[in-house]
């Protein structure tokens, strides 16, 4: 029956249908061609490059340093930065349980941590695998596929990144040492709890940030979140200067410091959370901006000073903050961070989606407005030419939202949807969240 | 047009009606108040503003049968009650209008005062089905509201599910062309559940009828001249008169509708054109479609109708009334 | 039978039936009805505190926003509105409307058309010779001298001709 197409979405070549509908799509655009063209600019392009190679070498040549002498042995060896992860990883295996599997047969292999090593380096090419199985989503922009680009952020960037802190963990401990001059600073365990904490905030973070330019309500994510950072941070603090016990006695004489230390890493996230508890957005906003200004700046002048004047005392506090770096460093951090990514606007969303409008003109045709609107002056539907500045600023209030314009475009924009945000906001008031406090 | 100076350059304001103080002034209102229904049942009917609309036109005359808005609460009854349903009335005097037109004119905090009110009464009432003849209250209960088990259907597509039959209309009945106009907010601005074939369906079930498709039709469809009543100009009424002279070029002689709105900025426009007797353009009649189906199907309307019975004919064109 | 039917059978005498049901329908269709036009009637109360009336005033019309729905026309108890055609031009499309203009002489002020029409483009404005001072309409400059009367017509030279002047 034609209801059953019609509610099935197939509505192709039917009549009063101009195009095709929906995800199954089959209208591609067409290419360049292979061969001759993009062929010939691949071929142009190479030479091009390979031409400056040969006169850079030729007239910049490298300076060359002393052969190396293979019995100095002096300085840790490490790879080359892309495979710090690998070695890592490496080092990381001792915590792995050794077992042999296929005892007795030509198969038998014993995982100690060598072999773990090998395969845990196989992590990142697996993910980038199974990628593409995984999201079967026809997205392809970052900031629509939230999840996905927050998994990618927190896994690649930071988990890499750790990784490759942790294959120089020697060179951390060497240089940071604790005030008794024997033992590292931030101690081997503190350093293996890097590779999972960091990367789940900041997939946290920049999965707040990035729902955020998808526009939606940001109270079921970012109330949590900041305020439970500040709530963690600040118990943390608080027990760390008041509960007897937990201040060794050498770093007793250096009580005040550490405490000025902790109220501004304190003070960061719980401004934060206030700021995004109680003010409007748009105060908000700029709030949390001048609170992780300020809180950066006078954490690095209070450094600073304390580095210049009570030297010893700085190690002594240095010691308690190090090792709990994962909740008084990265926290606060966190807690402004995520504060600040899940108020950014920084492009209105339907600005972001109107950039895909390649300007064909199928819009212009079907608008009923520009058939006897005298001053519709753009060539293309009134929101684009809105968008554009290309208008007298009639437009906006002209369009009758029709959505005819919507109905024929290629790439699906809904054209209407930014007609009701800048509406709302040229009447003052914000579309999304009401441009209210988010706990209202 | 009064002209003011927007980020953009020199814009329009919007022009306020009667209608939108009206209805902006009622949403400030936010205490609900004891409600009692008489007859209670898990599918509801919401009228919405027709009956405002009529009090906005009536000094034009409209209301003798030509254009009538109310009509349609009382065909949508008669229908409804055909297919063996007693919804429930939210009636206006408990209910806020839906808010389309605020949302839409940029007035969200109204609009969200309005959304606030009418779900919670919605739900106060438990409701199951809520029917609307208004494609825009179509749209903005099922798209702007957050109704959870609710759902939300255009009064048409109730009336194809349930199977209406209307019974032959005799011998002597006229054969009509019949030209529908798809209204754009229950049709292209639906990414789900668009109502295009079921008002198609349910014309071709009134035998004197036959469906004539306008020049632009379904997804195509041009838009009725004004939305949200954002204003009426020239230019406005220009494209109502694009629309109505593709009725006329089909030979229509009926145009239907599914949206009271669209109703009004056509109806508009054929008392305008009834002005100068000899002139007339517009020799079909226009209504909703639920007035059709109304009419088509044997009997009164069971709930009285709406026309003022002092008024009996309008008066002739060219005097002045006394209001 | 798709037929209008005539407008008075359309009109409710009383409520029919004992079906409870019907009863319930015809209340709350009737109650509906009320309820706008209740409303309605408040509101245009309401709006008669918006503009300033009286003898001193005449209504102006924003041609722009005017859209010819005889509203104000229909109201005018004084015969002071007419309803003029402008027609509106595109390239290739021309469209003929109406437009709402006010007859000086007649207007007396009583602000019923700025209270009923729709778009807002009546307003009163002081007359000639009028200001406002202190919320209040006060004539300021005596009335103009009432106008000489129209030349009389060739063949009616011997009837005496009435000079009624237009009114101030």
């Amino acid at each position: 029956m034609e209801i059953e197409k019609v509610k099935r979405r197939i509505l192709e070549d039917r009549p009063g249908f101009t195009r095709q509908y929906g995800p199954a799509r089959t209208d591609h655009q067409p290419g360049i061609p292979l061969i001759p063209q993009e062929a010939t600019r691949d071929v142009v392009v190479t030479f091009f490059l390979i031409a400056i190679l040969f006169f850079l070498s030729s007239t910049v040549t490298p300076f060359l340093g002393p052969p190396r002498n293979p019995f100095s042995i002096g300085e840790i060896i490490v790879p080359d930065w892309y495979l710090l992860f690998s070695y890592g990883l490496l080092k990381v295996s001792d915590i792995l349980p050794v077992f042999t599997i296929g005892q007795g047969t030509p198969l038998e292999t014993e995982f100690n941590p060598r072999v773990w090593g090998d395969v845990l380096t196989a992590i990142p090419v697996l993910f980038l695998i199974l990628i593409p199985f995984l999201d079967r989503g026809r997205e392809s922009r970052p900031a629509k596929a939230p999840v996905r680009s927050a998994v990618g952020l927190g896994f690649i960037f930071a988990w890499t990144f750790f990784a490759s802190l942790y294959s120089i963990r020697e060179i951390v401990f060497e240089t940071w040492r604790a005030p008794d001059g024997v033992s590292p600073l931030i101690t081997d365990d503190a350093l293996k709890w890097f590779f999972v904490v960091p990367p789940i905030l900041v997939g946290l973070a920049s999965y707040v940030g990035l729902r955020r330019l998808g526009f939606q309500p940001m109270r079921k994510w970012l109330v949590p979140l900041t305020v439970g950072a500040a709530l963690l941070v600040a118990a943390q603090s608080f027990a760390i200067l008041f509960v007897p016990g937990w201040l060794g006695t050498a770093v007793r004489p250096y009580w005040l410091h550490l405490a000025a230390f902790l109220l501004i890493l304190t003070a960061a996230p719980v401004a934060a959370a206030v700021a995004v508890l109680s003010l409007p957005e748009s105060k908000a906003v700029r709030a949390v901006h001048w609170i992780g200004i300020v809180s950066l700046v006078a954490f690095v002048g209070l450094y600073a000073y304390e580095q210049q004047t009570n030297f010893l005392g700085l190690w002594w506090i240095l010691s308690i903050l190090l090792p709990n770096t994962n909740t008084l460093l990265f926290l606060p951090v966190f807690g402004v961070m995520t504060a600040w990514l899940g108020l950014r606007r920084p492009y209105s969303t339907y600005e972001y989606l109107l950039n895909e409008c390649y300007q064909c003109g199928k819009c212009h045709t079907v608008c009923p407005v520009t058939k006897v609107e005298d001053d519709a002056l753009g060539g293309l539907n009134l929101v684009y030419n809105t968008y554009k500045r290309q208008h007298d600023g009639v437009p906006l209030w002209t369009c009758l939202a029709c959505d005819a314009c919507s109905a024929v475009c290629p790439l699906d924009i809904k054209y209407s949807d930014y007609i009701l945000e800048e509406r709302a906001r040229s009447a003052g008031r914000l579309a999304a969240d009401g441009g209210q406090r988010i706990w209202r | 047009m009064a002209v003011t100076e927007t980020e953009y350059g020199p814009g329009r304001t919007i022009p306020h009606p009667v209608l939108f103080r009206l209805l902006d002034a009622e949403a400030d209102d936010t205490t609900i108040p004891e409600i009692k229904v008489e007859h209670r049942s898990e599918f509801a009917y919401y009228p919405g503003c027709i009956d405002y609309y009529d009090q906005e036109m009536q000094f034009s005359h409209m209301n003798y049968g030509d254009t009538n808005h109310g009509i349609i609460f009382d065909s949508s009854i008669k229908l409804l009650r055909a297919v063996g349903i007693q919804p429930m009335i939210l009636d206006r005097s408990f209910m806020k209008c839906c808010g389309h037109d605020q949302l839409w004119q940029g007035k969200v905090d109204v609009f969200k005062r309005m959304r606030e009110y009418n779900t919670k009464i919605i739900q106060m009432l438990g409701v199951k089905t809520l029917i609307t003849s208004c494609a825009e209250g179509y749209r903005t209960f099922k798209l702007d509201y957050h109704l959870p088990g609710v759902r939300v259907a255009h009064i048409t597509q109730i009336l194809f599910e349930r199977g209406l039959r209307i019974p032959p209309q005799g011998a002597g009945a006229k054969k009509l062309r019949v030209a529908y106009q798809d209204p754009c907010r229950s049709c292209r601005q639906m990414p789900v559940n668009p109502v295009y074939e079921e008002p198609r369906e349910l014309i071709k079930r009134v035998d004197n009828a036959e469906l004539v498709e306008l020049k632009t039709f379904r997804a195509d469809a041009q838009c009725c001249g004004v939305a949200q009543m954002m204003y009426c100009n020239d230019k406005t009424k220009g494209l109502t008169r694009m629309r109505m002279d593709e009725a006329v070029e089909v030979g229509a002689d009926v145009l239907l509708t599914a949206c009271p709105k669209c109703l009004t900025h056509f109806g508009c426009l054929h008392h305008e054109n009834k002005w100068k007797p000899g002139e007339e353009r517009f020799a079909y009649r226009v209504m909703d479609i639920t007035q059709f189906l109304a009419e088509s199907l044997p009997g009164g309307y069971p709930s009285g109708g709406n026309v003022d019975p002092k008024r009996k004919a309008p008066p002739p064109p060219g005097r002045k009334g006394g209001g | 039978m798709v037929a209008a039917p005539p407008a008075t059978e359309q009109v409710s005498e009383a409520a029919p039936s004992a079906d409870p049901l019907t009863t319930y329908y015809w209340n709350v269709r009737q109650m509906n009805l009320q309820v706008a036009k209740d409303r309605y009637k408040q509101f245009y109360r309401f709006r008669t505190q918006e503009f300033i009336r009286g003898r001193g005033t005449v209504a102006v019309v924003e041609e722009d926003v005017c859209m010819g729905c005889t509203h104000c026309f229909d109201n005018c108890a004084f015969e002071a509105i007419a309803m003029a055609d402008r027609k509106f031009a595109l390239p290739d499309y021309t469209y003929t409307s109406r437009k709402a203009v006010i007859i000086y002489e007649n207007c007396v002020g009583c602000e019923k058309c700025a209270i009923v029409c729709p778009v807002d483009a009546i307003t009163m404005v002081p007359k000639h010779g009028f200001e406002i001072r202190d919320g209040k309409m006060v004539q300021v400059s005596p009335p103009p001298p009432p106008p000489a009367p129209a030349p009389k017509p060739a063949t009616a030279a011997a009837a005496p001709a009435p000079a009624q002047p237009g009114g101030a």
